[in-house]
């Protein structure tokens, strides 16, 4: 595995910066801009010196190219969007308040961020600190890179390292000015940010027990290995609409991988030919979350291994000339293989296939195999045997056997998925002395260590309590996933981050007299619809959303059902019902109770929620969804993690306005109600009549908001809609700050639909798309009362 | 040697008193109408062996911090310093102390904290410009001397160079006599 931490070389690279340069015939490229200063500190200076030669050549290259267009920009010089998709290729994100503004509970105030003039995009200040993701492609790490991961939070964040949702590591208030001397650090451990962010494609996922799983067909590194090499900065993945990820699973039923909900998956597969075996991928196309979630398609049963990087070329060509590029919220691959069907995108790709050029990287890699073959340092050995109970506990929740005799995989519980940077430094040693040399990230926002022996358990065990960091809840109800959320994303709702800090410990407390079914289910959270916690693929999910109680606004979260982890994210949840915030960790709690009360004999946790359906469970947690009067419990009014109001309490109390605003709601709450009546028809299996009732859902919501402006708005559907396209769509009221005309859409697209003739999985759509019409309504409530 | 990135720890003299979920609170009540930039406060309490809860400003962050297993008061600056070297550490020490000060009055913590106000932590933040070897301690010694004279007198205080090479450079400082902080304040 030495060879992992100095990538070979990568092939041609498209460089952006020159490219920008280049077409901008006003600047010339003088000496002066070669050696830019865009810091001006000596720190910078001193890095760039010192490691100029020590990264592979084309990242320095880029580097280069990309400190350079940052001076441009600061200079003014460079477009606004342009920029800012080219810091986004480098992992290089906007964080909350880059705007400049920041709500104290009160009032909106000026930060004060000096030079606001000064921006690195559009509406985005350039001293206002960022986010910084670095790819850990297979979430492979070795103990160099993870110490210098570690330095880089101490000097450029706030010494915390935070493990993602798809196996990256994010640091936070990062500045800008800092990122090339970041960028080069890294790149000399052989870490690259390169399309971290931004319309390519991202971090390339496997399982982290690759290799060593008892389960698995074979190791995925290698491929997934190559597939990240192969197309970083390839010139054919430059010209998306919108982001692209790739995942491999070494077994089709787990969860460890989650392909199902990838723009590309890879599930590793054997066949027999001729006497000899082959190896493949079962591969798959078109999954995703976000706002409309879709499952991945099965593109094809087996892709040789000689081929597999071919089909992800094709597919990343097809995808840039025919995927969605001015419509955002369409612009993802799942929405090409929706539109046109399995069958003739498959058809599009195999043609695009026979026409490609031949390239010898598609097959070079399989030279390369045997680096990737992770080989143990020590001689395998038995367990002791310890009788110490804290052991005994985490022996049993964070250990598990390899598929090689002697050894174990050790699973390290990160709490939201958080790690300090003398944590990390103090665990580099510890994979040095325990382990083959290498850790893996999961997407549980956890640490994996593996080739740990037998005999080795109980003083490794020691020594990561001696750095806290032996927690025995890995996989576990407490091991809560969450995204950033309203902590640092600029698109958070409500507090995900302080949701699951509350969550785990609450959990964390009733853990060890818990329920085996109980204590082994998945919670995860979203700050907002889009998805980046991952609810739909929970046992027991949240997403943030607000709503509106008299004069207030209050952070809610959506409480998502259903969903399956197994199988690769194999079934998405539904949305059951808004509970407050503060009510979450109770709701949580009802759900386990009833579990404990209700369940058949054998029943588990899904077949259980399944049973009892939507109505049932709505009914049982109809009390925890009440937000109490403000003078009651003002502790709902504000969020988890948070110490200011949640929003805005002088603005909607004195108004006037109130009675028109309650008319409003009463329409709001009407189309909610259609919304669940829907699902449930759904789940009977009449979908020509949820679909009618999901769109009429909509409808009614439409007729709500224009009630603010006309109580005595139509019945009619026709006229419903044409009245709220031109006060709410013409006017662009109704379009979302951040997803644009997005929703509106979808009350439109509804309209020129059979629904006398719909499908099982058009219906659901219908359905999902109508409860984010009805939230779109909410959030559009709140802002008129807000202008109002 | 331009010294930036400098950071100063001041220890409690009883960690038990200063919660996060308490410096969470204050903190965000220092953020309206400051003279300094102050962005957001950062919730980590949930780790171990780093910032519990930090105050992120633009120039300089204030964090209640555990490193080393030590609870304190972390200041951290970020942006460019101008000046000598002697200017640079006064003035990034007497901010810390004058934040230790106002933590002190505040009166949400009902007079409960209290600083050990004989015993300072250097840092600076920054391999490239001082990696932690004897010649940054070398070159930075005269200055830190200069300063720690006015504060605690001659030969009032020793220095600990900290010399893990994995980690920051950092001083320890401790000194004999124990001053008020508006004491120090005021000889700083
Ligand atoms: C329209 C905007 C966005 C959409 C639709 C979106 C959607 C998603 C989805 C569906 C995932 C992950 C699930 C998966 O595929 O495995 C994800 C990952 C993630 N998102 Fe977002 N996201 C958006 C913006 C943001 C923003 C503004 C932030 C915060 C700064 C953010 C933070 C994250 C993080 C930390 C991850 C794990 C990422 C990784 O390592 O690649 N997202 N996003
Ligand atoms: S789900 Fe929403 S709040 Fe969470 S990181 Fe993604 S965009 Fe931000």
């Amino acid at each position: 595995m030495k060879n992992l931490a100095w990538p070979a070389p990568l092939g041609p690279v498209l460089s952006m910066g020159a490219f920008f340069i280049a077409k901008r015939e006003s600047i010339q490229m003088t000496e002066s801009l070669k050696n830019i200063d865009v810091a001006g500190s000596e720190s910078a200076r001193i890095w760039k010196k010192r490691l100029t030669g020590r990264m592979p050549p084309v990242w320095e290259k880029e580097i280069d190219d990309y400190e350079t267009e940052l001076t441009l920009k600061k200079q003014g010089k460079i477009e606004e969007k342009v920029f800012a998709e080219s810091r986004l290729r480098r992992g290089a994100y906007g964080q909350r308040y880059d705007h400049g503004k920041r709500h104290d509970g009160k009032q909106e105030r000026d930060v004060g961020f000096p030079d606001p003039h000064l921006t690195k995009g559009p509406n985005t200040l350039w001293h206002a600190p960022g986010m910084q993701r670095i790819k850990i492609p297979w979430g492979g790490m070795n103990p160099e890179q993870m110490e210098v991961l570690a330095e880089l939070a101490e000097e450029y964040s706030d010494a915390i390292c935070h493990v993602t949702t798809r196996q990256d590591i994010q640091l936070h208030f990062v500045h800008i000015e800092d990122t090339p001397s970041l960028f080069r650090r890294l790149a000399a451990v052989g870490i690259t940010t390169r399309e971290a962010c931004g319309n390519s494609v991202r971090n390339v996922t496997a399982c982290p027990y690759a290799g060593v799983c008892p389960d698995e067909t074979f190791d995925t590194t290698p491929y997934a290995d190559a597939a990240f090499r192969y197309l970083l900065g390839h010139p054919d993945v430059q010209d998306f609409g919108r982001k692209f990820k790739i995942a491999f699973s070494g077994c089709k039923d787990s969860a460890c991988a989650l392909v199902r909900i990838h723009d590309l998956g890879f599930i590793a597969a054997i066949r027999s030919e001729n006497g000899k075996t082959r190896r493949g991928f079962e591969m798959y196309v078109g999954g995703g979350l976000g706002a409309v979630p879709y499952q991945a398609k099965l593109f094809d049963e087996f892709v040789p291994e000689e081929e597999f990087l071919i089909y992800a070329q094709a597919i990343s060509r097809i995808f840039a000339r025919y995927g969605e590029k001015k419509n955002r919220n369409r612009a993802r691959i799942k929405f090409l293989v929706n539109d046109w069907g399995i069958e003739k995108f498959k058809q599009m790709v195999l043609e695009e296939k026979s026409k490609l050029k031949t390239d010898s990287r598609w097959t070079d890699y399989l030279q390369k195999m045997e680096q990737f073959i992770e080989k143990p340092t020590k001689l395998p050995s038995d367990e002791l045997t310890v009788t110490d109970a804290s052991y005994q506990k985490w022996r049993a929740q964070n250990v598990t056997a390899q598929r090689q005799n002697g050894f174990f995989v050790v699973k390290i519980s990160l709490p939201l998925g958080d790690i300090t940077s003398n944590q990390m430094r103090a665990l580099a040693d510890l994979v040095r002395k325990y382990s083959s040399g290498f850790i893996r990230t999961s997407v549980e926002q956890d640490l994996v260590l593996r080739w740990v022996t037998g005999g080795d358990l109980f003083s490794l065990y020691q020594e990561l309590e001696a750095i806290d960091l032996a927690e025995p809840y890995a996989g576990s109800i407490v091991d809560v996933t969450a995204c950033p959320g309203t902590d640092t994303c600029k698109l958070g709702v409500s507090s995900s981050r302080g949701l699951a800090g509350v969550l785990r410990e609450h959990l964390a407390k009733k853990s060890f007299e818990m329920d085996e079914a109980i204590k082994n289910l998945r919670v995860k959270i979203s700050g907002c619809f889009n998805s980046c916690g991952q609810q739909h693929v929970a046992d027991i999910g949240f997403y943030g959303i607000s709503r509106k109680v008299g004069a207030y606004v209050v952070p809610h979260f959506q409480l998502v059902m259903g969903g399956q982890t197994r199988d690769n994210g194999g079934g998405y949840g539904m949305p059951i019902g808004g509970i407050p915030s503060k009510a979450v960790p109770k709701t949580v709690d009802r759900l386990a109770e009833m579990y404990l009360k209700g369940k058949q004999k054998g029943e588990t946790f899904q077949d259980y929620i399944r049973r009892l359906g939507k109505v049932e469970l709505k009914k049982n947690l109809s009390d925890l969804m009440e937000v109490p009067p403000y003078e009651q419990d003002p502790s709902y009014y504000v969020d988890w993690g948070d110490v200011r109001e949640y929003t805005t309490s002088d603005i909607g109390k004195g108004e006037c306005a109130g009675e028109i605003v309650s008319l409003v709601e009463f329409g709001l709450k009407a189309a909610d109600r259609e919304n669940f009546e829907s699902q449930v028809i759904f789940e009977k299996g009449n979908y020509s009549q949820a679909a009618a009732l999901a769109y009429k859902a909509m409808v009614t919501a439409a007729q709500g908001l224009i009630k603010k402006f006309n109580p005595d708005v139509s019945e009619e559907p026709e006229a419903v809609l044409k009245e709220f396209n031109d006060r709410f769509c013409e006017t662009k009221i109704f379009y979302d700050p951040f997803a644009g005309p997005k929703f509106a859409h979808s009350i439109f697209a509804a309209q020129k639909m059979d629904l006398t003739q719909v499908n099982q999985d058009q219906t659901r759509k219908l359905i999902e798309e109508s409860s984010l019409f009805i939230e779109a309504a909410y959030a559009c409530n709140i802002r008129m009362s807000m202008q109002g | 040697m331009n010294l930036q990135k400098i950071n100063w720890r001041i220890f409690f003299k009883d960690p038990a008193e200063a919660r996060p979920d308490d410096f969470f609170r204050v903190f965000n009540t220092w953020i309206p109408d400051s003279p300094e930039i102050f962005i957001d406060v950062a919730d980590y309490q949930h780790v171990h062996d780093g910032p519990l809860t930090v105050l992120i400003g633009h120039f300089a962050d204030y964090a209640l911090d555990e490193t080393d297993r030590r609870r304190g008061l972390l200041y951290s600056c970020k942006r460019s310093l101008e000046g000598d070297t002697g200017d640079k550490i006064r003035t990034t020490l007497a901010s810390v102390l004058k934040a230790a000060d106002r933590l002190v009055k505040d009166p949400f913590f009902e007079g409960r904290l209290h600083f050990l106000t004989n015993e300072l932590e250097l840092i600076i933040n920054d391999r490239a410009i001082a990696p932690n070897e004897d010649e940054t301690f070398s070159a930075l010694s005269p200055d830190l001397n200069r300063v720690m004279k006015s504060l605690y007198g001659e030969g009032g205080y020793q220095f600990n160079h900290l010399k893990n090479p994995k980690k920051r450079f950092a001083v320890r400082i401790a000194s004999t006599k124990t001053f008020s902080l508006p004491e120090l304040i005021q000889k700083i």
